[in-house]
């Protein structure tokens, strides 16, 4: 079954079809969220989310052969829309409340994920959204910008609009941090995008 | 490489090493969305609530945690001859019988006559399998992690938990699998791309004529019954004595051949007793099976039933993924068997696969070590219990059975982990 042929099944709601999108993209997406999001507890929610949307939204695909990308943007759409809702959340938290709630990612800073992940995804939370997404697939999961641009449906300008700025606000933050500091290139140099 | 390339690899491992642990979870929840209504996670934004909410997602992690510190042990195989299976080790199924290796999750691959295979790798939730000439045919248990892969002539098939007839004719370069139940993925060289094979079609690819085709199955494929249909073992009548368990983890599957030999001199008014039922669970249609248990009334069923048969029920309930009915079937057994036979087990098994409620699993695996202390599948209940207190959070249990694993299997596979309990990380 070609993706197409996926796609149209889908949209007819023939059985099965959606176990097939699972088998074929579960992984895919999967990727594409912890990659955006980090070894977060809210990602098996996310991914179940995902694929919620994407059942509930393929009727709207018109290419249907794009149907990996297409999933691809449904799963990062899902993951900005989560992280930019937690972040408006601390905010609303701290302005009402003294005590510190503790935050979700801090959970899985255990031993067994290292130390060097959990900094680099702590300095990333400190970025929008927009910007964290496309510094994500780039550089951790070292996708082309090419790329990039075609799973977060934005040209390549914006995209490299995007990483220049998150570069930025990212390597400031990280010279501060002592394990991550011996990972910044050279002070000035800048990265290649 | 650059200090930061060097950044990005190392965080791209840790997330990949931490997905493959993990999947479970995603594949659980992303299965449970399949099928039904698109619902979301609700996120409310008030404070009150987002407190609330820190909880369970610190649950969520405390578990994935502990799933990392705490792998599953390894499956392992038998073969028909009874012969505990080894990875790599070249298998030539005889000439006139299918060969059928089993494995510790109920799963079974069984050979056709005169294939040439071998299990290449296992790992927890799986295992891969080279057939390089033959065919194979397949029941396999699914779980949320399940990962299998066949290697049949030049062609990979990826399963979930699904059963299906596969083989590789290298004479002709025919590759062919009729499928009865899930979905696989085959890809090949002969192939223009992966393709999906659902439930009920069938397969067929000419890498000769660089054909393919696809259509429903008509039938069932010449001799899978007869493949499926287990080997005589050595040890066979062992599990018909008195209903105590088989002598091995394999016999949990609910394969019902352990009694075939008895089954003839068996009175029984029981539909377990009949050629249908075990028709039914010797080719592994554990639903099918169940169903016709249900027509009949599966209480009245239970009463009628002998011991050995109400632990096949309680199999065939638990692989059909009925847990209510396999704790009624193996709670009834418990009345009717000498000690319980491995109901316990059976008990233990639901509640820690199934129901995870890992307390309760515990105090199941401990029981079958009380009833049955020279139960075959001692080892496997000892590690059980060992995982299920660690898991239930019960520190000083997990630790006292740890030690006890390590004293009675310093080499078991969960040894490493027993060890782990036993010094206190």
């Amino acid at each position: 079954m070609t993706d197409a042929e996926l796609a149209e099944a889908l949209k007819r709601g023939e059985p099965g079809a959606s176990e097939v999108l699972y088998e074929r993209y579960g992984p895919y997406v999967e990727r594409l969220v912890v990659r955006a999001m980090g070894l977060d507890p809210e990602v098996p929610d996310l991914i179940n989310e995902v694929f919620a949307r994407a059942l509930e939204g393929v009727r709207g695909l018109r290419q249907s052969s794009a149907l990996k990308g297409w999933i691809g943007s449904v799963a990062l759409f899902t993951a900005r829309r989560f992280l930019r809702s937690r972040r408006t959340r601390r905010r609303w938290v701290s302005a009402f409340s003294l005590d510190q709630v503790p935050e979700t990612a801090a959970a899985v800073a255990s031993p067994e994920v290292s130390q060097t992940l959990v900094r680099t995804y702590a300095v990333l939370d400190a970025l929008p959204a927009d910007e964290r997404i496309a510094f994500a697939l780039r550089f951790v999961d070292g996708m082309e910008l090419h790329e990039v641009a075609q799973v977060t449906r934005v040209s390549l300008a914006t995209v490299k609009r995007r990483l220049v700025r998150a570069q930025r606000i990212f390597w400031d933050r990280a010279r501060q941090d002592p394990i991550l500091r011996e990972h910044a290139p050279v002070s000035g140099e800048g990265e290649p995008t | 490489m650059s200090p930061n390339e060097r950044l990005w690899e190392a965080i791209r491992g840790e997330q990949d090493r931490a997905r493959v642990r993990a999947r479970y979870l995603a594949v659980a929840k992303a299965r449970r969305a399949i099928g039904k209504p698109a619902t979301r996670v609700r996120r409310d934004r008030r404070f009150w609530w987002a407190s609330v909410a820190v909880l369970p997602a610190m649950a969520a992690a405390a578990l994935w945690v502990v799933r990392w510190r705490s792998p599953a042990p390894d499956l392992t195989f038998v073969e028909a001859d009874g012969q505990i299976g080894r990875v790599g080790v070249a298998i030539d199924a005889p000439p006139g019988a299918p060969w059928p290796l089993r494995f510790s999750d109920g799963s079974l691959v069984s050979l056709s006559a005169g294939a040439h295979a071998r299990v290449s790798a296992v790992d927890a939730n799986g295992a891969r399998i080279v057939v390089d000439r033959g065919g194979a045919s397949a029941s396999v248990v699914h779980r949320g992690r399940s990962h299998w892969v066949l290697d049949v002539g030049p062609f990979e098939v990826l399963v979930s938990g699904t059963r299906f007839d596969v083989n590789w004719d290298s004479n002709e370069e025919v590759f062919r699998l009729d499928l009865e139940e899930g979905s696989v993925l085959v890809s090949g060289p002969c192939m223009h791309e992966p393709k999906s094979v659902a439930r009920g079609d069938h397969l067929r690819v000419s890498c000769r004529s660089k054909r393919e085709s696809t259509g429903e199955v008509l039938g069932r494929p010449d001799g899978f019954a007869e493949r499926m249909s287990p080997h005589p073992e050595p040890g066979a009548t062992r599990g018909v004595e008195g209903g105590a368990d088989a002598g091995t983890a394999d016999t949990t599957a609910g394969h019902a051949s352990v009694r075939a030999a008895s089954r003839a001199t068996t009175p029984t008014a029981s539909v377990l007793g009949t050629d249908a039922w075990r028709a039914l669970v010797d080719t592994g249609r554990y639903r099918q099976a169940l169903d016709l248990v249900e027509r009949r009334g599966f209480e009245e069923q239970c009463r009628l039933a002998l011991g050995p048969d109400l632990l096949d029920l309680g199999d065939v309930a638990r692989f059909a993924g009925d847990a209510n009915r396999a704790r009624q079937a193996y709670v009834a057994a418990r009345d009717k068997l000498p000690g319980g036979g491995r109901s316990a087990y059976g008990l233990g098994l639901i509640a820690f696969d199934q129901e995870r409620d890992f307390s309760g699993a515990a105090q199941w695996f401990e029981t079958y070590l009380v009833e049955q202390p020279e139960g075959g599948l001692r080892r496997e209940a000892t590690g059980r219990a060992m995982e299920a207190w660690q898991l239930a959070g019960a520190g000083a249990k997990a630790r006292a059975a740890a030690q006890r694993y390590l004293r009675l299997y310093p080499n078991g596979l969960q040894a490493p982990l027993a060890r782990q309990l036993a010094t206190g990380f």
